[in-house]
C-alpha cells in the first residue's frame, strides 16, 4: 500500500516536472534614457516639442508610445477641469506609427535606438479655445519583443509665455 | 478529516438500548496548575451531546445509555483530549488538560460538529477563535497567513485577501457558515469584508473543493463555522481591548452570548480606528522619483472599521437552526501615489495622520442568512439560505483626461461604486450516515446582480444566475481506511450590460480618430449572454496507519467561471495603469489537482507534509499583446487568454516538545508555477517562507495562572520567479517576540498578549502587496496589546 502510494505521487510529480522543463524567458524591460523634453520644461502652445530619447533592450525593442496629459493639481486634475470653461486641457497619444506614417525607420527588433523627431506639435488652440496652461505629464512608453514594457513620466509645463525651441 | 475517521470509528459501533439510567460527571483542570477550568467544551459521542463545566470545573451527562462513548474536551489555550469509555455503571472522570499556549501546532482538528461535515480526502485544518488572539494581524487574512500554505494580499495595513498556494482573488471561497462570500474578489484592492474577531472555528481546506463549493474553489476554501452550543443555560461574554504601535490602532470587541431552554443567542460589536502606518524608510523610488515618506508615516493609510453581528440558534431534539445577521463596514484609505502618477505635493504631510483624504475606499457588506440541520435515524438534511449585499465605493476628487467630461451634478467625488446583491441556497442530504457507505447528496443555486455608479468605469453591471448539484460518499473499507469521493455538475449563465462611453468617443473623435477606432476604445463593455457548464469532482483515500501516523491523498477536479470584467471590461484600470481588455470566448477555468497529506504525531513529536501539483488547462490570464493602447495611463492592451499552467509545492511543518516547558515548532511553504504559454511564471506568486519558532510555558506564580513567551523567526525568501512585467522582490528575515498570559486576580480572570512584530525595524515587501509596485515596504516595528476580559 504504501510503495504503491509513493510510486503514485512520484510518477506524477516526475512527469508533471519533465513536462515543464525551462524554456528561456526574458524578464528584462527596455530603457528608456529620455534627454529632452527636460523635467518642467516650458512648451508654448502652437509650437513643436524637441523629444530626443535613446530606447535600449538587451533582445530586442519592440515599439514605443508617448502621451501628455494635463497633471493640474497634483494628478486630481479638478482644478482643470471643474472651474475653467473657457480654456481646454490638452490630451494627445502618438504612437510609434505615427511617427514611420511621417518617414521614420521602424525599431522592432532593433537593440538600441535613439529617437529624434520634430513633428509633436502641441496646438496653440482647441476648437477655438486656447489650451489650459499649466503642468502636464510627458510619458513615454516603451514595449521589447518578450513583451516587457516600461515608461518614463516627466512633467513638463504648458504656458503661452513660454520661449519658442529654436529650429533644429 | 478526522471528523470522518470518527464517524467511521463510530458508525459501526453497535450501542446497546437498556433503558438504565447512569450518570456520567466528571472534571476539569489545568494540568499544571491544577486548577479548575469553567467553560470547557465536553462532547459526548456519537450521540453529540454538549455540555460546558461548571465555575468549579464540574461538569455531567444526564443518564446516557449503556455503551462505547469518546468524550472530547476543549478549551481555549489547552490541548483538546479525547477519551473513549465504556459505560454501564455511573462514572467519574478528572481529565486534566495540558496547555498549548500558543504554538503554531495549536491548529487543532476537534471533530465535532453538529452540522453534516463534507467527505473529502483534503487535508483540512480547523483552527479556533484563540487563534486570532495570539496571532493577531490587522485583519482576517493578514493572521491566517501565519499558517503555511496561507499568504495575504494586502492593500496597505487595512484590507487583505486571502491568497492559497499562489493562488487568490476569485480562486479561493470564503464560506461563512454555509454561504459563499461574494464582494468583487477580483479586484486588487478590494478586501475580505470579515471580522476576524467574530469567528469561532474555522477550516481550511488547501486543494480543490469544488465538489462542495462550486466555482472558484480551486486554490481552497475557508470555511467559518458557527459556535458550539452549551448545553446548559448560562449567559457569559467578554470584551477584549486591542491597541498597536505601528498605526496607532485601537480597537474593542465584545461578546454576549446567552443560552436559555431550546434558544441560543450571540451578538458581538467590533469596532477599529488606526492612523497612517509607519515604514522603515525615510524615501521611496518610484519609476525614476525619489518620494519623501514624511515622518515614516506612509501617508493617508488611516482607515476605520465598525462590525456588528447576531446569530441566534434554535436546538431541539434533532433539530438546530441558526439564524445570523451581520454588517462589516470599513473605510481605508489610499496612498495618493497608488492611483495615478505620484506628485510630490500630494505626499507632503497634512498634519494629521488620522484623517482619511481622498483617495479612499468604504466597503459595506450586509449578510442575512439561516441555516438549518435535522437528523433523522440514519440521514440527515441540511440547507441554508442567504442574502447578502456589498456595497463598495471608491472616492477620488473628480478627475478626468478628457476636457469633455462634465462633473458629474450628484456625488462628484464617486469614482466606483460597486453594489453586489447576492442570494443564495445550498442544500445537502445525507443518508446511511450510520452505516460502512454513507451518501450526500446536494443542490445549490444563487443569483447574482451588479450594479455599478461613478464616474470611471472598471466592471460592467451584469446578472449572473448559477444551479449545481452534486453527489459525493464515503465508503469506510476498514476503520482506519476510507474512501471518498464525489461529482458535481453546474450551469452558470451571466449577463453583461453593455457599456459606451460618449465622452470618450467625443474625445478621440475630436483628436483625429475614425469613428471605427474610437468606438473601439468607447465601447467600455459588451453586452454578453454566456451560458456556461462544468463537471467538477474528487477522489481520495484517508489512511490511518496507526495512532501517530495518517495519510491522506486527493484527486480533485475544480473550476471557475470568468468573471465579467474578463469577459466584457475593456479599458484602463486605474488601480494597475494597464489598459485590460477583456475577452468574450472565455470558457470556464478547470484544474486538476493532486493532493498528499501526510502527518505524523505523539507527545513530544509532531510532523506533517503537504504536498500539491495542480495542471490549468485553460487559466485565466492577461497576456501583454503588444499593441499599443492610445488612453492616457496605459502603454500596450492587455488580453484575457487562457493557457495551461502547472503548480507545485508544499508545505512541511513540525513541532517538538523537547522538555514540558520548550516547544520548538517550524513550518515552511513553497510554490513554484508555470505559463506554458509563455514560459513565464504567475503574476502574485508568493515566494518560499520558513517560519520557526521556540516557545517557554509554565504556570505562573501568583496571579499570574500561566504564561508562555516566543521568539519567532520569518524568513521570507526573495522572490526572482516573476512575470512579466512584474518586479522582483527581495528576501527579509524578520523577528517577532510574543506573549501571552492567563490572570487571575481573586475571582476575576482575564488574558493578555503582547506582542512586538518586526523588532529590529527591518525594510521589507510583501510580493504580494498592492502597493509592492510602489516600493513601499511593509509596515516596520509594531508593538501590539490585547486584553481580554471574559465576563
Amino acid at each position: 500500500m504504501k510503495k504503491l502510494i509513493l510510486a503514485t505521487v512520484l510518477v506524477i510529480n516526475v512527469v508533471i516536472f519533465s513536462s515543464c522543463e525551462e524554456k528561456q524567458i526574458d524578464s528584462q524591460k527596455p530603457a528608456i534614457n529620455l534627454k529632452t523634453p527636460a523635467e518642467d520644461e516650458l512648451i508654448k502652445p502652437g509650437t513643436e516639442i524637441h523629444f530626443d530619447a535613446m530606447l535600449t533592450d538587451d533582445l530586442a525593442l519592440r515599439s514605443y508610445k508617448i502621451n501628455i496629459h494635463a497633471s493640474f493639481d497634483g494628478h486630481t486634475h479638478s482644478a482643470g477641469t471643474r472651474a475653467v470653461t473657457d480654456s481646454v486641457a490638452f490630451e494627445k497619444t502618438w504612437t510609434e506609427a505615427d511617427f514611420i506614417k511621417l518617414g521614420d525607420e521602424a525599431i522592432f527588433g532593433k537593440k538600441e535606438v535613439n529617437l529624434y523627431h520634430h513633428h509633436m506639435t502641441i496646438p496653440a488652440e482647441i476648437g477655438g479655445k486656447p489650451l489650459k496652461e499649466g503642468h502636464y505629464h510627458f510619458i513615454i512608453y516603451c514595449t521589447d519583443e518578450a513583451g516587457n514594457e516600461s515608461f518614463l513620466a516627466r512633467e513638463i509645463e504648458i504656458s503661452y509665455n513660454a520661449e519658442e525651441h529654436l529650429p533644429h | 478529516m478526522k471528523k470522518i475517521v470518527l464517524v467511521a470509528a463510530f458508525a459501526v459501533i453497535f450501542l446497546s438500548s437498556y433503558s438504565q439510567s447512569i450518570t456520567l460527571k466528571g472534571y476539569v483542570c489545568d494540568a499544571l496548575t491544577r486548577e479548575s477550568l469553567p467553560g470547557a467544551a465536553v462532547v459526548l459521542q456519537p450521540v453529540e451531546i454538549v455540555t460546558v463545566s461548571d465555575g468549579n470545573g464540574n461538569f455531567f451527562f444526564d443518564s446516557p445509555q449503556k455503551g462505547n462513548y469518546t468524550l472530547q474536551i476543549s478549551f481555549v489555550g489547552y490541548k483538546p483530549f479525547s477519551e473513549d469509555i465504556y459505560l454501564e455503571s455511573d462514572t467519574t472522570i478528572h481529565f486534566h488538560l495540558e496547555p498549548i499556549y500558543f504554538s503554531l501546532n495549536e491548529v487543532v482538528v476537534s471533530g465535532k460538529n453538529s452540522r453534516t461535515s463534507l467527505p473529502s480526502a483534503i487535508s483540512a485544518k480547523e483552527i479556533e477563535r484563540s487563534f486570532f488572539l495570539k496571532n493577531n494581524s490587522v485583519n482576517f487574512s493578514s493572521s491566517l497567513a501565519k499558517l503555511p500554505g496561507i499568504s495575504s494580499m494586502d492593500i496597505g495595513a487595512g484590507a487583505s485577501k486571502p491568497v492559497i498556494r499562489g493562488l487568490g482573488f476569485n480562486r479561493v471561497v470564503v464560506a461563512d457558515k454555509g454561504i459563499i462570500q461574494q464582494n468583487q474578489q477580483w479586484g486588487a484592492d478590494h478586501g475580505l469584508d470579515i471580522d476576524q474577531y467574530d469567528v469561532d472555528r474555522v477550516l481550511i481546506h488547501k486543494g480543490p473543493m469544488s465538489l462542495f463549493f462550486g466555482s472558484d474553489a480551486i486554490g481552497g476554501a475557508i470555511e467559518i463555522l458557527p459556535a458550539e452550543v452549551p448545553k446548559e443555560n448560562i449567559t457569559w461574554g467578554d470584551v477584549s481591548l486591542i491597541a498597536k504601535s505601528n498605526n496607532n490602532l485601537l480597537g474593542i470587541t465584545t461578546m454576549t452570548s446567552l443560552k436559555s431552554g431550546n434558544w441560543f443567542f450571540r451578538g458581538r460589536i467590533t469596532a477599529q480606528t488606526f492612523a497612517d502606518y509607519r515604514v522603515p524608510t525615510d524615501t521611496i523610488t518610484y519609476l525614476t522619483w525619489k518620494m519623501p515618506i514624511h515622518n515614516r508615516r506612509l501617508k493617508n493609510t488611516a482607515g476605520r472599521e465598525l462590525n456588528a453581528s447576531l446569530a441566534l440558534n434554535y436546538s431541539r431534539d434533532n433539530v438546530s437552526s441558526w439564524t445570523y445577521i451581520a454588517n462589516i463596514f470599513s473605510k481605508n484609505g489610499f496612498f495618493p501615489g497608488s492611483h495615478g502618477i505620484p506628485d510630490l505635493n500630494r505626499l507632503a504631510p497634512d498634519g494629521n495622520s488620522f484623517n482619511i483624504d481622498f483617495p479612499f475606499s468604504t466597503s459595506n457588506h450586509f449578510k442575512i442568512s439561516h441555516e438549518t440541520d435535522i437528523s433523522f435515524d440514519n440521514s440527515s438534511f441540511y440547507f441554508n439560505v442567504g442574502f447578502q449585499q456589498n456595497d463598495r465605493k471608491e472616492m477620488s476628487k473628480f478627475h478626468t483626461h478628457y476636457a469633455n467630461q462634465p462633473v458629474p451634478e450628484s456625488n462628484p467625488d464617486l469614482e466606483l461604486n460597486f453594489r453586489l446583491k447576492t442570494t443564495s441556497l445550498n442544500s445537502r442530504l445525507l443518508f446511511d450516515k450510520e452505516s460502512r457507505w454513507n451518501k450526500v447528496v446536494g443542490l445549490s443555486a444563487e443569483i447574482q446582480q451588479n450594479r455599478i455608479a461613478g464616474y470611471s468605469f472598471l466592471m460592467p453591471n451584469y446578472d449572473r444566475y448559477m444551479g449545481s448539484v452534486f453527489f459525493a460518499s464515503t465508503y469506510n473499507i476498514r476503520q482506519n481506511l476510507i474512501l471518498t469521493g464525489g461529482v458535481r455538475y453546474d450551469l452558470g449563465k451571466l449577463d453583461t450590460r453593455d457599456f459606451y462611453d460618449q465622452t470618450l468617443a467625443d474625445h478621440l473623435k475630436s483628436g483625429g480618430y475614425n469613428e471605427v477606432d474610437a468606438g473601439f476604445y468607447a465601447q467600455r463593455a459588451e453586452a454578453l449572454d454566456k451560458n456556461f457548464h462544468s463537471f467538477s469532482g474528487a477522489v481520495g483515500v484517508a489512511y490511518n496507519l496507526n495512532s501517530e501516523n495518517s495519510l491522506k491523498i486527493n484527486i480533485g477536479r475544480s473550476f471557475r467561471l470568468p468573471s465579467a470584467n474578463e469577459l466584457a471590461s475593456n479599458g484602463v484600470h486605474h488601480g494597475a495603469f494597464r489598459h485590460e481588455k477583456g475577452n468574450p470566448s472565455l470558457n470556464p477555468e478547470t484544474a486538476l489537482q493532486f493532493d498528499l497529506d501526510y502527518s505524523f504525531s505523539n507527545r513530544v513529536f509532531n510532523f506533517s507534509l503537504n504536498q500539491f501539483t495542480t495542471y490549468f488547462s485553460n487559466y485565466i490570464y492577461l497576456n501583454p499583446t503588444g499593441e499599443w493602447s492610445v488612453l492616457p495611463h496605459a502603454g500596450q492592451i492587455y488580453e484575457y487568454t487562457q493557457s495551461r499552467v502547472f503548480l507545485i509545492g508544499g508545505e512541511v511543518e513540525l513541532g517538538y516538545r523537547f522538555t514540558e516547558n520548550f516547544l520548538f515548532s517550524a513550518n515552511m511553504e513553497y510554490t513554484y508555477n508555470k505559463n506554458t504559454n509563455n514560459g513565464y511564471p504567475l503574476p502574485f506568486s508568493p515566494p518560499m517562507n520558513v517560519l520557526a519558532a521556540l516557545t517557554y510555558s509554565d504556570h505562573g506564580k501568583g496571579k499570574l495562572m500561566q504564561y508562555s513567551v516566543s521568539l519567532e523567526n520569518q524568513n521570507v525568501m526573495r522572490q526572482n520567479r516573476v512575470s512579466n512585467n512584474e518586479e522582483k522582490t527581495p528576501g527579509a528575515s524578520l523577528f517577532n517576540v510574543l506573549c501571552s498570559m492567563n490572570w487571575k486576580v481573586n475571582n476575576f480572570r482575564f488574558f493578555t498578549d503582547f506582542q512586538v512584530q518586526n523588532i529590529l525595524d527591518t525594510s521589507f515587501y510583501n510580493h504580494l502587496s498592492f502597493y509592492r509596485k510602489l516600493n513601499v515596504p511593509e509596515p516596520g516595528r509594531n508593538i501590539q496589546f490585547i486584553l481580554k476580559i471574559p465576563f
